[in-house]
């Protein structure tokens, strides 16, 4: 008995299999194609309850089971992302091991083939600190005047670091200031990492 | 050659600022304090505004000095209070416009006397000079949080638990400001390039600020 690629997972799919089969192919094929647009995406659900509720009416079939359905495709397309499989060895493995209806297997290799680098993209970019630099916003100021002296010409530039909370989506502004000797510092540290990213890369 | 009173103003401003008239008359009244310890006093002031944490050792060389020549602590008080206002009145204007003979003819007009004068003269145009109008202007003013340490780290991902190969760089930053906050974020290569560019771009418009037609009028 050759091992398939979902053999971690099989029994979890194998019962919806026969009911995937079971569905209509222009529904089937929508449905696939949405999971696949939000495999990946963190913190985000694939459909809302209404959503749940409009399938459970279109397809004829219990929340429960389209629960299963969703859950099983979902799983699928991670697997395949995980392993990074050629879609020609996805079909193969969908129909020989998994007994998927051939139409069935085509359409979801064909959905796997436009979204597969998307996918994989989505799930490289997925953060695992707890906070991450959403966007940088600066300003460059001269101050030309202050208590202590009458006349100055000083450029200034003010950084806000913005840092999202991975967990809460929240953003906190870090504010801080730079002369011109402090910014080329900045610069310099900026420019070291680059040449490190450079050598990474060849 | 038009007095230059009559197109300048002088450095301490259009009339007489109070701690100085007080200082002056403080001065009078202690005529018995010899000009050593007066010379002292000027060069504490020009400490004073050095390094302001000092303050509280100030005090207690004053106290010293009131007791050694029996004067009062509150007119010793006065006297150092005006010769740092005095200093502090100089620094302010920009460094070119504080000349040599205009700053003595000022001092005159404030009742100084020569041997005072000399002395200030000493302190504002002496080997301190730079050292001065840089604390001045660089230290007493208001300053959004600095960034203290800034500290790297490029690692590189292999595998996560949703992809078996992965190969991606992964920057961590860790930054210390000076308000006290300790940060540490990922930046994704993508944000860490616009960082980059955004910088570049800065230190080039901070470069051009000196060529701003506006701010030619700044010219110091």
């Amino acid at each position: 008995m050759s091992s398939t690629i979902f053999s971690d997972g099989s029994s979890k799919i194998k019962t919806s299999i026969p009911h995937i089969n079971s569905l209509d192919n222009a529904k089937f094929k929508k449905l696939v194609q949405r999971i696949a647009d939000k495999t990946g995406r963190q913190n985000e659900t694939i459909f809302t309850i209404d959503e749940l509720n409009k399938l459970e009416n279109a397809f004829g079939l219990s929340i429960d089971i389209i629960k299963q359905l969703i859950e099983s495709i979902e799983y699928i397309f991670l697997q395949s992302a995980y392993h990074l499989i050629k879609p020609q060895i996805l079909e193969n493995d969908l129909i020989n091991e998994q007994n998927f209806d051939e139409t069935k297997a085509k359409i979801f290799v064909e959905q796997w083939s436009t979204s597969a680098k998307e996918i994989v993209e989505r799930l490289k970019s997925s953060h695992i600190a707890s906070h991450s630099l959403s966007d940088v916003r600066w300003t460059l100021d001269v101050g030309i005047s202050q208590a202590s002296k009458s006349k100055v010409k000083r450029p200034t530039a003010i950084y806000e670091f913005q840092l999202k909370n991975e967990q809460t989506q929240q953003i906190e502004n870090i504010q801080t200031e730079f002369n011109k000797e402090e910014l080329y510092v900045f610069f310099e540290k900026l420019e070291s990492i680059q040449s490190q990213l450079d050598a990474l890369m060849t | 050659m038009p007095d230059h009173r009559s197109y300048q103003d002088p450095f301490y401003g259009w009339t007489t600022p109070k701690a100085i008239s007080l200082c002056v008359h403080a001065l009078k009244d202690c005529s018995s304090l010899p000009f050593d310890s007066i010379k002292k006093l000027i060069s504490l002031s020009e400490t004073q505004i050095l390094h302001e944490e000092t303050t509280p050792s100030s005090l207690e060389i004053l106290t010293k000095m009131s007791k050694k020549y029996s004067v009062s602590i509150e007119q010793l008080i006065l006297i150092f209070n005006g010769f740092v206002h005095v200093i502090r009145l100089a620094l302010k204007p920009p460094a070119a416009f504080l000349k040599s003979d205009t700053f003595k003819d000022d001092l005159r007009d404030l009742k100084f006397s020569d041997q005072i004068i000399e002395e200030f003269h000493n302190i504002l145009f002496g080997a301190k000079r730079d050292q001065l109008y840089n604390v001045i202007q660089e230290r007493d003013r208001p300053r959004l949080p600095l960034l203290q340490t800034f500290d790297w780290n490029l690692d590189v991902t292999l595998t996560t638990a949703s992809l078996s190969r992965c190969i991606e760089p992964l920057l961590l930053f860790q930054f210390r400001t000076t308000d006290n906050r300790n940060l540490s974020f990922e930046v994704p290569i993508k944000k860490f390039n616009e960082l980059r560019y955004n910088t570049a771009l800065l230190l080039k418009e901070m470069e051009e600020v000196d060529g701003k037609q506006a701010l030619k009028l700044l010219e110091t």
